[in-house]
């Protein structure tokens, strides 16, 4: 019986530590065997590979880049206006969507302009930030604030709005009133959406000003694709693209990374972390 | 409208010619209909009706969450007690904090202090049995254990009122047999004043003290039954040939209240 039970057990964890690792192989397989299909198809000449330079070109681009210091310096102006941007989207959104949420009058009054203002490209109202601003750092942190806020907005207010009724009455019925119903049970009980809009609001704001630094500013990742391309150089070009992908993937990451430091009590989707987070806690 | 009275009076919960009337889809709809009674201070007082019957609106309106339309509600508790304490069907606990945390939110809300609020969580904790999971959060309990923390809350903040709606009515049927025998238990033990909502005939003979048979269409307090049995009560009285009648009694009640709102829905 035991005997069972033992040879169970050890089949099912021999199953898991599979799957975890197929799991992880299958992420790196993809995006390598891409590569190695566009490498060949670049060396057999069936791809232009003056337009779509191979993956090895880009990787020694890549690396000459990084040496003499290039790619850091684009990368940090970026990541700077990056962070300001979407840390000003955060909080004007989160403060927003949780007012909005928390009272009728106030979403009654501004729902239908937000809404409005939400279907427009964020990228549309540029030109009029350097009509106001000038050429600067100011219309490009504006731009990356307008193209993450409505995200986070949105999806904070529908945290607010989602939250279960009788949470809400319990807060009242035991004393949490005012500021304290508020504090105690409408702020951590829309945290799950605060965290969904910020992992959008995440990779809209790479979007904003990635597309912004094209055109108004000649430092940044965005102006580095954009050069490549008048320049004729699209080593340089896929350098930077695989540079913004790698920003958001990193920006992503610590976001998701944070909301899982703050909200220990969300049931999280199955698949591997999900199970080292059960195997934590039994132990 | 929910008043205090310090005053001495025999009744700790005094409902007065209550109404409720809503708008469903423009429609006015009389919910409640002149409405009144009154609980003693200790007695556990069973609402039993079919589903719609306005029985949980009377709740949620002697709990302060919906107003009456007319009417009122008095609640006479000694000073510093607080409004009356709500156990939700769903349990209502805040995914958020921990089992814990769950239980001494009303404490925490009325001003005790970290440790003694601590102290008062664990005691709660060992007495509805779930010790070893005081760090735990709702979502990794079982039905029956989310319901023994709202229990555990509703008990632990120190209202002189406890107002229950359909807290087992989620339940399996073993739970919820179980659930019983522990809310038997702690009324016996603290005395508070129970007022508890209830579709189950055989649930509300063995909980109350008295039972009130509502009816629908405007929903009113139609007859009260006074519960013989003695205390401390077990399950074991439901095969006494008294519960068999009671029960046979409250269903006939019932039944016609529940045929005649089929044909009025139909």
């Amino acid at each position: 019986m035991t005997e069972v039970v033992t040879q169970a057990a050890q089949n099912l964890a021999k199953r898991r530590r599979f799957e975890a690792r197929r799991d992880i192989s299958l992420a790196l397989l993809v995006p390598v065997v891409a590569m190695g299909v566009w490498e060949l198809l670049s060396r057999s000449g069936e791809l232009d590979a003056r337009l779509f330079s191979m993956p090895s070109e880009t990787a020694v681009e890549l690396w000459n880049m990084i040496k003499d210091g290039d790619l850091v310096d684009d990368l940090a102006v970026t990541v700077v206006r990056l962070l300001v941007g979407f840390s000003l989207g955060a909080v004007v959104g989160v403060a927003l969507g949780l007012a909005l949420g928390a009272s009728r009058v106030l979403r009654a009054a501004l729902s239908p302009s937000l809404g409005a203002l939400y279907a427009v490209p964020k990228i549309a109202f540029l030109p009029l930030l350097l009509l106001l601003f000038g050429l600067g750092e100011t219309p490009l942190i504006l731009i990356t604030f307008l193209g993450s806020f409505f995200a986070m907005y949105v999806s904070t207010e529908a945290g607010v709005l989602m939250l279960d009724r009788s949470s809400r009455e319990a807060g009242k019925i035991y004393g949490a009133r005012g500021w304290r119903l508020f504090w105690y049970v409408l702020l951590p009980g829309s945290l799950p959406g605060i965290f969904s809009g910020m992992r959008i609001g995440a990779g809209l704001a790479t979007t904003a000003i990635v597309a912004a630094e094209f055109v108004a500013t000649d430092r940044g990742l965005g102006a580095l694709i954009w050069r490549s391309w008048t320049l004729l150089q699209p080593p340089r070009m896929f350098v930077g693209i695989v540079t913004v992908a790698f920003l958001g993937a990193v920006f992503m990451q610590t976001i998701v990374w944070l909301e899982r430091r703050v909200i220990p009590w969300r049931s999280e989707p199955r698949g591997p972390r999900a199970r080292r987070f059960k195997r934590r806690r039994s132990s | 409208m929910v008043e205090h009275m310090t005053q001495e009076a025999p009744a700790v919960l005094a409902i007065e010619a209550v109404h409720k009337i809503f708008l469903a889809s423009d429609q006015p709809v009389h919910a409640l209909a002149d409405t009144s009674f009154e609980v003693q201070k200790g007695q556990f007082v069973c609402l039993l009706g079919p589903s719609g019957c306005g029985k949980s609106t009377l709740l949620r309106i002697i709990a302060g969450l919906e107003s009456a339309s007319a009417g009122r509600v008095i609640t006479r508790l000694h000073e510093g007690s607080s409004d009356p304490a709500v156990v939700f069907q769903d349990g209502g606990l805040f995914a958020w904090r921990t089992v814990e945390e769950n239980i001494s939110f009303g404490l925490q809300m009325q001003g005790v202090g970290r440790r003694e609020r601590k102290a008062i969580a664990h005691d709660w904790i060992n007495r509805v049995g779930l010790r070893g999971f005081e760090k735990a959060y709702p979502s990794q309990l079982s039905g029956g254990m989310r319901q023994r923390v709202a229990l555990a809350r509703g008990f632990a903040s120190g209202n002189e009122i406890l107002l229950m709606d359909e807290p087992f009515g989620a339940l399996d049927a073993q739970t919820r047999a179980f659930m019983q025998e522990e809310l038997l238990a702690l009324w016996q033990e603290h005395q508070k004043t129970v007022l508890f909502v209830t579709h189950s005939i055989e649930e509300a003979l063995l909980l109350g003290d008295r039972v009130a048979v509502m009816t629908g269409g405007p929903g009113r307090v139609n007859r009260w039954s006074e519960v013989p049995f003695e205390r401390p009560r077990t399950p074991a009285i439901a095969s006494s040939q008294e519960f068999v009648e009671m029960r046979d009694a409250l269903w006939a009640q019932l039944r016609d209240e529940v045929v005649s709102s089929m044909q009025a829905s139909a």
